[in-house]
Order: structure tokens, then C-alpha cells, then sequence
């Protein structure tokens, strides 16, 4: 199957494949361009390659004016409030989940294999059925409305990236931490100057897809994040829609909806080797 | 060429960097902020308000009001809070009534005050404010005497108003030669005026109805029917019932370009007037005018409107639709925040806001003040909003909020998606005896014995730990072999620690809620213990249960296997070295890493019945077969709302298709070597090497697939919010609207067990059917 081919029927696959899966993001980009006379008419009439008469930038700046009830201040909170929690998301995964996996993989404790087991089971279960009880957990607290109940979580670690970062680990020679050891280092200096360096490969990985899904998920804030200036961007898009979701405004929901998908595309293209690699890393070798 | 691409990487990580620091900085502040006000000796009160369909102009109004209110009342300050739209601000208020910090002065609508009397969390307002200037049914709309709404003690001053009617284009009229709608206008004139438009050309529709469940209630009054008693009963045997209800489903899928129906397909209906090719919209009430008012006259290529209230059948109806400012019980300054109240609804304020065209003042002067009536901008018909008010009433709702929302669901079956009328009635009035004789219903239960559940989960750990303690190995161990010990068990610490405390007990307590009754806007102590009576519910009287699980089931049957064969079938078209193959790995990704909001907003008008992308590519194709593309979201959903999520899936197949590309990069070649000296062909090869290679793949992916998708929420509460009817209404979705929507909390906890069972039993039978065939040779070595 590895045999090199250069036969046009092949070619002429993959460009229709591909075709079909951007068609739609394109013609968002060419929507969100519109002037919004244009856009209701191609909206209405199902015109299939519409070209923008002009290019409207101004849409973007108007949409993002649009957000919230001030304006301005709603669009700036919501992407300050993603960046903040995605950032914190992101940390907490990778630091939480390698020192986990290192004992895990490396240390010789009682009950070991039972808690791995356990860990694994974990990745089976939908995480409806802790929605209500952590609802009534982080209300308790008073975390509601607040950012917490998104960020804290993340640093107790994530169970697919701690079987990652274990199998990962469990490949490191043992002289080098046995050296370690001689040298009187503890696990946890272990971890921070041994695992953590040579793990870059899985911590790369890590942040690019817990980046990609807590930028896109939309459940958790739906359900903790009611007020405006807590709002991350999907909940502000969200709501946005329910202000806008008329075909007069399609131009500047679609403009909305570009921005925010800009930042997992630079990340994407960014970090291509990652995100091709990653999942195969952890499903097929594993 | 390589510099270039190192500046723009070192381009775009400095934006990174400096976006986070901003981002950081920002929230700070903010968090800050928060922590460190209200440290003076200075008075301070809460609003809570939604914005409309007045979006920011709606703020700048109860904002200037308020900081007039703090001119004239020095001492005072007011803080307000918008969480945006109706449904978070519902959300928003339950909490922090729930938390005990409600604000003081805040918005309550109609419908939903007598759950919150019933809670005690309004004040009676009846000495703040002199009613008798205010529209009396305004007013009798916050009173309630503990049964029924229009009687008792008043729990909201009413800001505003509306009646219900119809907003027609007056060029269109005009085209079709039509007499524009007179003030008493008939349902027969109605449909007569829509039929002419709707055949003018071929771009013009008659009108949109839209049936939301009050809506709806007001057209069957004006037929001198409706569906509850004078006693607030359920009663659906009226032959001018079912006549009005057949009627409206007649005009729209028995006749061509009468009706429209797009609202189920995440549009807002009201927005599809804009276009100009639509005759008449409604029944709305005012609070569209302040979007038509941007429409453009005929001069600059818009079109003239108006508006003339709802038709009449065999007499002039209408309801009224009423926003109030309620007072919180638990205020800390009652005094002050009555003074608040009484400016709000003052004249000033009603004025502001009645300028922006939003609503009507629901004080009469106000109303008939140049304020309200204004002859210069349109809608021209004002006084027909305030004549309504004379045989207006307002909608009563049985206590139990399932019950409007079942109402529409049922309706929208026949109204929306063209089911058997007498099959809608019979299944909602079904639905509505078993719900009130289920024992949930009605009777008392004891309190939830949570001295007892506590004392025997400490004395389980109790064991545990004495049990561990028992088993540990003598401390014969070596002082290098215990510090290890205590070394590996703070490293999973974090991990530990996370586990009990956000997954283990979570989903014990779960459990535990599960057995109870539980409404969740008090403490935990006020939860009933009512032993299986959710799951007895659940699958005998929930139709809707069944249904969720059946839109599920139908997802999960065309989902998985479509998406995993096409994800392996597109792996195995990028396993080719080809030129510019990394191109379209990228082309073929791109989508799934955008899944979120953005990506179900734009599918909405990729699958829309008229103008989506996937219909104007189908439509050609199908016609010669004399075959018409499906209304995805709307008259076929029954059929093909959910294969169009199942459609969508095949955008986002990117992991999978991933893990199948590294599953293939990793059969040695000389299998394939091998073969082809024994003369194996293509397809002989895939089957014998390939699939059988790839097995332990499959499975992981297939799993996988299985799990994720009994979880879809994001793309069905986006696109179809699980209508029309119930018919793409996912598991979730419904589990969703059970804790959140309706704080029906041990109900939704008995639904997010019985998840959880039926993916736990069907992930097993997976795995363990999959031994048979499943072969691991390849990956151990």
C-alpha cells in the first residue's frame, strides 16, 4: 500500500474529498465578506459559488462590536475569558497528567496496577453523569459564574493524557533515571528535569489538543458561566446568535463565527506535525 | 522562502504571548475588582435585566435610568447585571437565589412568577406603586393568590407590554391589489390576502405563522376555543379545536406558497420579513418593530409596512405578553430597593424605553402620550396595540413549566412537521394524565436521610481503610523501598485526589439524587427520597425518554458506521505518497478541529430545506427522479433530522481518520511484499492484510465513535434545539433541559445513570464480541 502512485484517478479523488470538506468553510469566508443586501439575497435564493461584489472588512469590526450589550467590552471579555482558560486548561493538563504518568510508569508503589486500571476505566464514562453533582459542587463553593469550575478541574490531571505521557515515559531508558537517583535526586526534581524535558514530544501534543477542545466546548460554559463579562467565546457566540440569527444578520454571524474559529486555525497549521502524529500516538502504539 | 516562514512563526508566537499577557491581565483586574468593591458605608442594590431584541440600546436605557436614580438618591448606588438573553438570565437568577444572594430589583415574566412565589423568593408589591394608573390585565397578570394567576397578592410591577397581531408589507399589498387590514379584520380576509401574495410570482410567500405555545393559545381564542377549562383543566375534545389546529396545518402543507415554515430550521422567523418577499409575519407582539424600523422605505429599494392585530374568528381575542420588575424577599435593603422599583416603572423611565419602539408603556398616560403614539415612523397603527388591551387576556399556565414546553413539542409534530393532528392531541393529553397521576407528581415523600447515607458511606471507607491497613505488607521493607511508596503516592496524588473528589463521589451522589425528588432551588436537605419512582417514570410514562433514545439509537446505527468507513476509506487515500499530499491531509483535518458553535452555525444553512448548500446541490440530481430533496430540519425530520447530523459527523472524522493513517503506517511492508509475489490482488490484500492488521484500530476508533456519540449536544442544541417536535431530540439534549432548563434535578440524575449503564453495557459487548475477530500480532512485537 506504500507504493508510490501518480495515478490521476487517485488525484481527482482527493481533490473532490477535499473540495467537499472545505467547500463549507469557504463559502463562510465569502458570506462573512458580503455586503448584507448581498448576502440576504444569496442566502435566500441558495446561490451555490457566490462571490462577494465588494469585500465588507467592516463586518468583522461590526460584529465584534456587536457582541454583549456593550460595546466591544463583551467580545473583548469573552476572547480574554478563552484565552485565560484555555491557557490555565492547558498547563494544568500537561503538569498534572506527566507527573501522574511518571509514577505511574516509573515508580514501584502498592495498589499500582489497580488505580492504572481504574484510570483507564475513567476515559469510558460520559461525563454526564458528574454534571450534576459537580454543578452542585462548584454552586456550593460559590464558583458559579466564575471561571473555577472550568480551570480547576484540569489540574488533577486528565486520564488520555496521562496514558499518553505513561507510555511515553515508560520508554525512557532506566539508566538515566537510575543515575538520577544516585545523584540523590527525588521523584518530583525527577520529574521536573528529567520527564518533563524529554517528554516534549507528548507535551506538544497535549497542549495542542486540549487547546483545540476547550477553545471549542461549549457544554461546560453553557452550564456554569451565565453573565456576560464570564462569557467565553463559544457562549458568546452562542449568544450572539439567539441576537442575530436573522437572515439580515447572516453576514455578520458568519463573520463572528470566522474569528472564532481563526485562533484553532493557526494553531492548526502551526502545529501540523502534532496534530497528524498525535492521536496516533496515543491510539496505535499504545 | 525559509526566512520568511521563521518570521512569520516568530510573528506569530509574539501575538500569542502578548495576547495572553492581555488576556491575563484583563481578567485579573476584572476578578480583582470584584473582590475588593462594596468597602464603603454606602448602600448598594442589584438590578438583574435581559436585553431583547433592544439589545445595547436596551442597556443604555435601564442604565441612564439607573444612574438618574443615584443622582436623585445620593448614598445609593446600583449595580446592574445582563446576562444576556432570557434563558441564561433564568438560569443566572435560580443560581443566585439558589446561593442565597438574589438581586434586589429584577425582571420576572408572567409565566414563570408563580414557581418563584411558590419558592418565597418575591416580595408583595401591592403598596409600592399606584396600580390603578397602569393597564388593569398588565397588572392582574403579577397577581396571584397561590392557585391561579389574576387574583391575590401582586408580585411584579409590569415595565411593559404587548399585544399580539400581524406586521404586513404594505407593497406587497399594494402589488396584489389587496385593501390593506382593517382593525377587526377576519382569519377568511387573513388567508384570502395571503393566498393573492402567495401566488403574485414565484419569490412571494403569503405569510409565516409562527406556534409558539402562547401564540397559539391566543389564535384558538379568537375561534371561542382553547385547550383548558374555566377550572385550568386539560380539555382537548372541542370540534373548534381540532377545526382552528387543522386549519393552520391546512394552509401550510396543503397549499403551495400560502405558508412559510422555516422557523424550526434555526432561523428567527420574524427576520424572514425583512426580505420583502413575504406578505404578513406574526403573531408578534412590539417587540419586533425596533429591527423592521431599519427596513429602508421604497425609495431606496426597501418597503413600506404595518401593523394590524390579530384577525378575528368568531370573536376579537388577544393575550398579552408582560414584563415586570419583581422585588427579591431576601433583599438586604428593602426599604431602598422599593424606592428603585417605583422609579423604574415610573414615567420617565416607561417613556425612554418606549421611544426605542420595543414595548408599550403599561402606564395608560404614558401609553397615549407622543411617547408611545407616533405618527412619524411606522409601525402607523399604534392605537391598535392598546385597543387589543380591551379584550386581551392574559395566558394561564398550569404550575408545571413541562407543561407549555410539551404543548409546543406535541403541536409542532402536526404544525411543523405534518403528523396526524388527532395522534398530537391524543399523545400530549396522554402525556399530560400520566404526569399528573404519577405519585411524583402530587404526593408527599420523606426527606432524603442524609444523616444516614452519610454515617454509612464514612463507615464503608472506614472498612476500606482498616482493610488496606490489615493488608499491607510487614514493615519488613527497606527505608529506600518505602520512601518510593511515599514518593508514588504523591506523584498520583493530584490524579487521586481528582478522581474521588470529581468523578467517584460525583457519581455516587448522582446515584443518591437519582432515588430523589429534588428541585434544586433550595440546599440538598430539602430533597425527597422517593425510591425508584424516577426510573418507574422513566420507562413507563416518559415518552419522551424513549424518544431521545431512539433519536440517539437511530445516530448511533448511521453515525459510527458511516463515519468510521469513510474516515477509513480517506486514510486510505492519504496512505499514498503522492506530491501535495500534505495538502490535503490538512484539507481533509481542517474541519474537526473547528468543531464547536461556529462550525453547527454554519451547518444550519448548509442543510437548510430551501437555499442550503447540500438542497441546491441535491436538487438537480433528484428531479429527473421525479424526487424532491428532504426539508432536513423541518417537514421531514422525522426521517432526516437526525441523518443530517449523522452527515455533518463525516466533516469531523479527522481523529479517526488520523489514527487509521498512523494504524496504516505501521503494517510492515513486506506483508504487502510478500502477497504480491503470491499474486494477492488490491482488494485481495486489503482484505487479508489490511483489515485484519488494522483490527485493534477499528475497535479503539469504533469504541470511540460509540461513546462520543451518545454524548451529541453542542450541534443539536445549536441547529435544532431538538426540534421540530421531538424529533432530533438527543439524549443529552433532554437530559440537559431536565437539570438545567427545569431543575428537575433527581429526574435528570435517574437519566444520566441510565446513560450511563447503556454505554458501559455496550462498550463491554463490544469488546467482547470483538475478541472473535480482533487479532493483536501485529502490535505486541
Amino acid at each position: 500500500m506504500n507504493a508510490s502512485r501518480s495515478n490521476p484517478f487517485w488525484y481527482l479523488l482527493l481533490l473532490l474529498g477535499a473540495l467537499v470538506m472545505l467547500f463549507p468553510l469557504w463559502w463562510m469566508t465569502v458570506v462573512s465578506l458580503m455586503s448584507e443586501t448581498q448576502a440576504k439575497q444569496s442566502m435566500g435564493s441558495g446561490e451555490l459559488l457566490p462571490v462577494p461584489r465588494s469585500l465588507e472588512w467592516g463586518n468583522y469590526a461590526d460584529a465584534m462590536r456587536e457582541v454583549g450589550t456593550d460595546p466591544w467590552s463583551g467580545f473583548l471579555d469573552a476572547l480574554a475569558n478563552s484565552i485565560v482558560v484555555t491557557v490555565l486548561v492547558v498547563l494544568g493538563t500537561i503538569l498534572s497528567s506527566s507527573m501522574v504518568a511518571t509514577a505511574f510508569a516509573r515508580i514501584r508503589f502498592r495498589g499500582r496496577n489497580g488505580l492504572f486500571l481504574v484510570m483507564l476505566a475513567t476515559m469510558m464514562l460520559p461525563a454526564q453523569v458528574t454534571m450534576i453533582p459537580l454543578f452542585l459542587l462548584f454552586r456550593g463553593l460559590g464558583w458559579v459564574d466564575t471561571l473555577l469550575p472550568l480551570v480547576v478541574p484540569a489540574f488533577f490531571g486528565s486520564a488520555f493524557f496521562i496514558f499518553m505521557y505513561r507510555q511515553f515515559i515508560a520508554q525512557i531508558p532506566e539508566a538515566l533515571f537510575e543515575a538520577a537517583r544516585i545523584d540523590g535526586c527525588g521523584w518530583l526534581e525527577i520529574w521536573w528535569r528529567i520527564v518533563l524535558p524529554l517528554c516534549r514530544p507528548v507535551t506538544a501534543i497535549t497542549a495542542v489538543f486540549t487547546f483545540i477542545f476547550v477553545w471549542n466546548d461549549f457544554m461546560t460554559p453553557l452550564i456554569y458561566l451565565h453573565s456576560e463579562e464570564q462569557a467565553t467565546i463559544a457562549v458568546a457566540l452562542n449568544s450572539f446568535r439567539t441576537q442575530f440569527g436573522g437572515i439580515e444578520d447572516v453576514h455578520l454571524l458568519m463573520a463572528l463565527s470566522v474569528i472564532t474559529m481563526i485562533p484553532c486555525i493557526v494553531l492548526f497549521f502551526a502545529a501540523q506535525k502534532q496534530f497528524i502524529e498525535g492521536l496516533g500516538a496515543g491510539a496505535v502504539k499504545g | 522562502m525559509k526566512s520568511v516562514t521563521g518570521f512569520i512563526q516568530v510573528c506569530i508566537i509574539l501575538i500569542a504571548i502578548l495576547l495572553t499577557l492581555w488576556a491575563f491581565s484583563r481578567v485579573a483586574v476584572r476578578e480583582m475588582g470584584r473582590l475588593f468593591q462594596n468597602s464603603s458605608e454606602q448602600v448598594e442594590l442589584v438590578v438583574m435585566h435581559w436585553a431583547g431584541g433592544g439589545g445595547q440600546q436596551e442597556d443604555q436605557i435601564v442604565e441612564d435610568s439607573l444612574r438618574a436614580f443615584e443622582e436623585q438618591n445620593p448614598g445609593i448606588v446600583v449595580k446592574r447585571i445582563n446576562p444576556g438573553d432570557s434563558g441564561q438570565y433564568f438560569t443566572k437568577l435560580q443560581t443566585m437565589m439558589a446561593a442565597g444572594d438574589p438581586p434586589d430589583v429584577f425582571y420576572m415574566d408572567f409565566s414563570r412568577m408563580p414557581a418563584f412565589v411558590g419558592a418565597g423568593q418575591l416580595e408583595p408589591l401591592d403598596q409600592v406603586v399606584p396600580v390603578e394608573d397602569f393597564f388593569t390585565p398588565t397588572v392582574d397578570a403579577f397577581r396571584w393568590d397561590g392557585t391561579r394567576q389574576g387574583r391575590g397578592p401582586l408580585y411584579g410591577v409590569p415595565k411593559d407590554f404587548t399585544t399580539l397581531g400581524f406586521y404586513y408589507n404594505k407593497s406587497l399589498f399594494d402589488r396584489a391589489g389587496l385593501a390593506y387590514p382593517s382593525d377587526d379584520w377576519t382569519w377568511s380576509e387573513f388567508i384570502a390576502a395571503a393566498r393573492t401574495i402567495g401566488s403574485l410570482d414565484p419569490g412571494t410567500t403569503g405569510a409565516e405563522i409562527v406556534t409558539w405555545d402562547f401564540v397559539l393559545r391566543a389564535m384558538l381564542w379568537t375561534e371561542g376555543t382553547d385547550i383548558l377549562d374555566a377550572e385550568g383543566r386539560l380539555v382537548l375534545d372541542d370540534p373548534a379545536l381540532h377545526a382552528t389546529l387543522e386549519r393552520l396545518r391546512s394552509w401550510r402543507f396543503d397549499e403551495e406558497d400560502t405558508l412559510l415554515g422555516a422557523e424550526a430550521e434555526g432561523l428567527d422567523p420574524s427576520s424572514l420579513f425583512l426580505t420583502g418577499r413575504l406578505g404578513m409575519v406574526g403573531p408578534f407582539g412590539r417587540w419586533v418593530v425596533p429591527s423592521y424600523r431599519e427596513i429602508p422605505s421604497t425609495d431606496e429599494g426597501g418597503f413600506e409596512w404595518d401593523f394590524a392585530p390579530l384577525p378575528r374568528g368568531t370573536r376579537q381575542a388577544n393575550t398579552i405578553a408582560t414584563v415586570s420588575w419583581a422585588l427579591a424577599s431576601k433583599s438586604r435593603h428593602p426599604e431602598e430597593a422599593r424606592k428603585l422599583l417605583a422609579w423604574l416603572v415610573g414615567p420617565q423611565t416607561q417613556a425612554a424605553q418606549s421611544r426605542l419602539g420595543l414595548a408599550i408603556p403599561t402606564l395608560g398616560a404614558v401609553a397615549r402620550s407622543d411617547a408611545f403614539i407616533d405618527p412619524t415612523v411606522p409601525p402607523f397603527n399604534d392605537q391598535a396595540y392598546l385597543d387589543a388591551v380591551e379584550y386581551a387576556r392574559v395566558t394561564d399556565w398550569p404550575l408545571d413549566r413541562e407543561f407549555s414546553l410539551q404543548f409546543s413539542r406535541w403541536m409542532d409534530l402536526t404544525l411543523r412537521s405534518n403528523r396526524d393532528l388527532d395522534q398530537s392531541l391524543e399523545g400530549f393529553e396522554l402525556w399530560w394524565e400520566r404526569k399528573q397521576a404519577s405519585p411524583l407528581s402530587g404526593q408527599d415523600f420523606a426527606p432524603m436521610p442524609w444523616g444516614v447515607l452519610l454515617t454509612g458511606l464514612l463507615l464503608l471507607l472506614a472498612i476500606l481503610v482498616l482493610v488496606l491497613w490489615m493488608r499491607r505488607s510487614p514493615s519488613s521493607a527497606s527505608t529506600a523501598r518505602r520512601s518510593e511508596e511515599r514518593s508514588g503516592f504523591l506523584l498520583v496524588l493530584p490524579w487521586l485526589a481528582g478522581f474521588l473528589i470529581f468523578m467517584a463521589g460525583p457519581i455516587i451522589l448522582s446515584l443518591v439524587l437519582a432515588l430523589s425528588r429534588w428541585n434544586g432551588l433550595g440546599p440538598l436537605s430539602t430533597a425527597e427520597f422517593v425510591g425508584l419512582g424516577n426510573f418507574n417514570r422513566i420507562f413507563i410514562e416518559d415518552q419522551t425518554f424513549w424518544q431521545s433514545l431512539k433519536v440517539t439509537g437511530y445516530y448511533v446505527l448511521l453515525a459510527v458506521p458511516l463515519g468510521q468507513v469513510f474516515a477509513l476509506l480517506v486514510a486510505l487515500l492519504l496512505n499514498a505518497r503522492l506530491r501535495g499530499i500534505e495538502f490535503f491531509r490538512a484539507a481533509f483535518y481542517l474541519p474537526s478541529v473547528l468543531a464547536g458553535v461556529g462550525m453547527s452555525i454554519l451547518f444550519i444553512w448548509v442543510f437548510k430545506s430551501e437555499g442550503g448548500m447540500v438542497n441546491t446541490v441535491l436538487a438537480p440530481v433528484l428531479s429527473p427522479l421525479g424526487l424532491e430533496p428532504p426539508e432536513w430540519f423541518n417537514r421531514d425530520a422525522a426521517w432526516f433530522g437526525v441523518p443530517a447530523f449523522a452527515l455533518m459527523n463525516l466533516w469531523l472524522i479527522g481523529g479517526s481518520m488520523m489514527i487509521y493513517l498512523a494504524g496504516l503506517r505501521n503494517i510492515p511492508a513486506e506483508l504487502y511484499e510478500a502477497a504480491a509475489i503470491d499474486g494477492a490482488g488490491s482488494l485481495r490484500r486489503f482484505t487479508s492484510i489490511t483489515l485484519p492488521m488494522l483490527g485493534p484500530v477499528l475497535l479503539f476508533n469504533g469504541i470511540m465513535a460509540l461513546i462520543g456519540s451518545f454524548q451529541v449536544f453542542t450541534q443539536a442544541f445549536i441547529m435544532t434545539g431538538g426540534g421540530p417536535g421531538d424529533d432530533t431530540r438527543f439524549y443529552v439534549l433532554y437530559l440537559y433541559s431536565k437539570a438545567f432548563e427545569l431543575y428537575d434535578m433527581g429526574y435528570a440524575s435517574a437519566l444520566a445513570w441510565l446513560l450511563l449503564v447503556v454505554v458501559l453495557l455496550l462498550t463491554v459487548l463490544v469488546m467482547k464480541t470483538s475478541r472473535r475477530f480482533v487479532h493483536y500480532e501485529g502490535l505486541r512485537q
